[in-house]
């Protein structure tokens, strides 16, 4: 029996969930940065990421997956819950707060690709920052542009820790 | 959804001053200058692993209970002790800390009487007044009605959540913290410290002293360190509420410890325990009692015949006995009077009249003595007594 065919029982959101921690777990440790849990739970906040630069800077990070992004424009343009929208725009926090969008293949298959010289992860994640955004009337779901130039990287995560820790809004 | 040891609430309600205290405490330093949002501390630990923790300026930050979540993570990775230990102490260094134990054997099993839990609640309410009420004045017993002072005490003190295995009651009662001026140590005597520290000190000593004559008076029989007792904050009062609480223990010791407040150091010697095994508790309750039948009651206004005058040949004040009606029966009550109080006592045995005087009534062996004597007269509106 072909193994790709058994199915291990977990819930698609489970396994999205855990394939936006693969993303961000692999780029924080090339980049050098701790990751930990919030304590409590926070519905805005995924993973707080932290780093021995001299003002021990931390960035809070909430994760999405997504499966909707049509490749086209500057910006992909993601649904957000209002909920989390008004949570990462907040400036009234010690930590300052981004959203990383993960754009993910619609099939799960096609998720990873292994071979004896590299594991990759598809397809690419991004970072936006919602910081001092408008409220706005929407009752479930606002759509945010996330631009494309914003990927994520190993250096794209030090350099946004490097603002941090010079005091610079994201 | 994870479950979390400690809810949103529960974090949020450390002050940052708290936090702040605990880490001076510990040997933590300040490694930025505070900006407006918030400061880094750090230690290095023994094996030279620098460990970090962000503390916010205020608690008004949307993510203040995150930050603080965090802190007691790093805290608890950097001591070896449990979360929950660790938030109990940061809730704690602005306030003096008494865990009081009541190992009640189906305490074990995390829970406790109803009736019996209520019972020990009282009785270490009890028992902190008694000791705010020794702070103010020494006496073997206090009335009912206590000093404003005492009940103020009284009202700022919080119960602590119950720790499991036996039940623990914890009491915090905050105090001021000290404040040092520029590099001054301050000089330290009971007279300097707040009125809230010297309840928590004289609490302490007075239990370990009452704890040494229990002691004493459970291998000799002797009951006099109990009374030299008193002069240490021991009362009536205090021992009854030792008494009730070993009723809750039901044959196991009595346990109370004191944890001082970190923001404001203990100098005088004040112990930080003191046990109360059951076998002197019989000993305690016999004190209580013998406290309560000598203790001057106060304000009590007498009537009666005088039996007995008695003065030097060249003295101005003399003695008389009266039996009056006191403590529920006939007794005969002594009393030092002024040369003139003492004339017109004469003259009462004389013509048989009964008199009235107003003072503190004393137990005196088999009888009674009335103290401070005032308001002294005859009652002369009819026949004498006995014509």
């Amino acid at each position: 029996m072909a193994t790709a065919a058994i199915d291990l029982g977990m819930s698609i959101t489970a396994q999205q969930e855990g394939l936006g921690d693969a993303f961000l777990m692999a780029l924080a440790a090339t980049a050098g940065c701790a990751a930990a849990r919030p304590n409590p739970d926070d519905d805005s906040v995924d993973w707080t990421l932290s780093s021995r630069l001299p003002r021990r800077p931390k960035i809070d990070i909430q994760v999405k997956t997504w499966m909707g992004d049509d490749g086209l424009g500057p910006a992909l343009r993601y649904p957000l819950k209002i909920k989390n929208y008004n949570d990462l725009r907040l400036s009234n926090v010690v930590v300052p707060r981004l959203l990383i969008l993960i754009a993910i293949p619609a099939s799960v298959s096609d998720w990873t690709s292994c071979s004896t010289n590299e594991l990759a992860l598809r397809h690419c994640s991004y970072w936006a920052s919602l910081l001092d955004m408008e409220e706005v009337a929407n009752e479930t779901a606002v759509t945010i542009h996330v631009p494309r130039a914003n990927v994520v990287t190993p250096d794209s995560l030090k350099g946004l820790m490097k603002k941090v820790n010079d005091g610079v809004a994201l | 959804m994870r479950v979390d040891d400690f809810d949103r609430a529960t974090l949020s309600a450390v002050k940052p001053f708290e936090l702040t205290t605990y880490l001076r405490w510990r040997g933590w330093s300040a490694l930025t200058e505070p900006d407006d949002k918030a400061t880094v501390w750090t230690k290095e630990s023994p094996d030279g692993f620098e460990f970090d923790v962000l503390v916010p300026e205020n608690r008004r930050f949307a993510d203040y209970a995150i930050r603080v979540g965090e802190l007691l993570r790093t805290l608890s990775e950097a001591e070896g002790r449990s979360q929950a230990e660790i938030l109990r102490e940061l809730q704690s260094t602005t306030s003096d800390l008494l865990r009081v134990r009541a190992p009640h054997p189906e305490a074990e099993s995390g829970t406790l009487p109803l009736d019996l839990a209520v019972a020990f609640v009282e009785r270490s309410r009890d028992m902190m007044l008694a000791a705010a009420c020794a702070t103010i004045d020494k006496r073997s017993v206090y009335a009912r009605r206590k000093p404003q002072a005492a009940m103020n005490y009284l009202h700022n003190l919080r119960m602590g959540q119950t720790e499991r295995g036996s039940f623990v009651l914890t009491i915090l009662s905050p105090v001021p913290p000290e404040l040092k001026v520029a590099q001054q140590p301050l000089i330290h005597g009971l007279g300097d410290a707040p009125f809230e520290r010297k309840v928590t000190t004289t609490l302490m000593t007075s239990l370990s002293k009452l704890s040494h004559a229990a002691k004493l008076a459970a291998k000799s029989g002797e009951m006099g360190p109990f009374q030299e007792s008193v002069a240490s904050g021991v009362s009536a009062n205090l021992c009854d509420a030792i008494v009730g609480m070993a009723d809750v223990t039901a044959g196991e010791p009595v346990d109370i410890r004191m944890t001082w407040s970190a923001s404001r150091p203990q100098e005088l010697v004040a112990l930080d325990q003191v046990v109360f095994d059951s076998d002197v508790i019989p000993f305690i309750s016999e004190a209580a009692r013998q406290f309560r039948e000598t203790a001057p009651v106060t304000d009590v206004e007498i009537e009666g015949l005088v039996v007995r005058l008695d003065r030097q040949p060249k003295a101005q004040e003399g003695d008389v006995i009266v039996t009056a009606i006191a403590d529920g029966d006939v007794r005969r009550v002594s009393i030092h009077l002024s040369r003139e109080a003492y004339a017109q006592a004469v003259m009462a045995h004389h013509r048989r009249k009964p008199i009235r005087c107003t003072g503190e009534l004393v137990k005196e062996g088999i009888g009674f003595k009335l103290i401070n004597p005032r308001d002294f007269r005859v009652v002369d509106d009819g026949p004498g007594l006995f014509e």
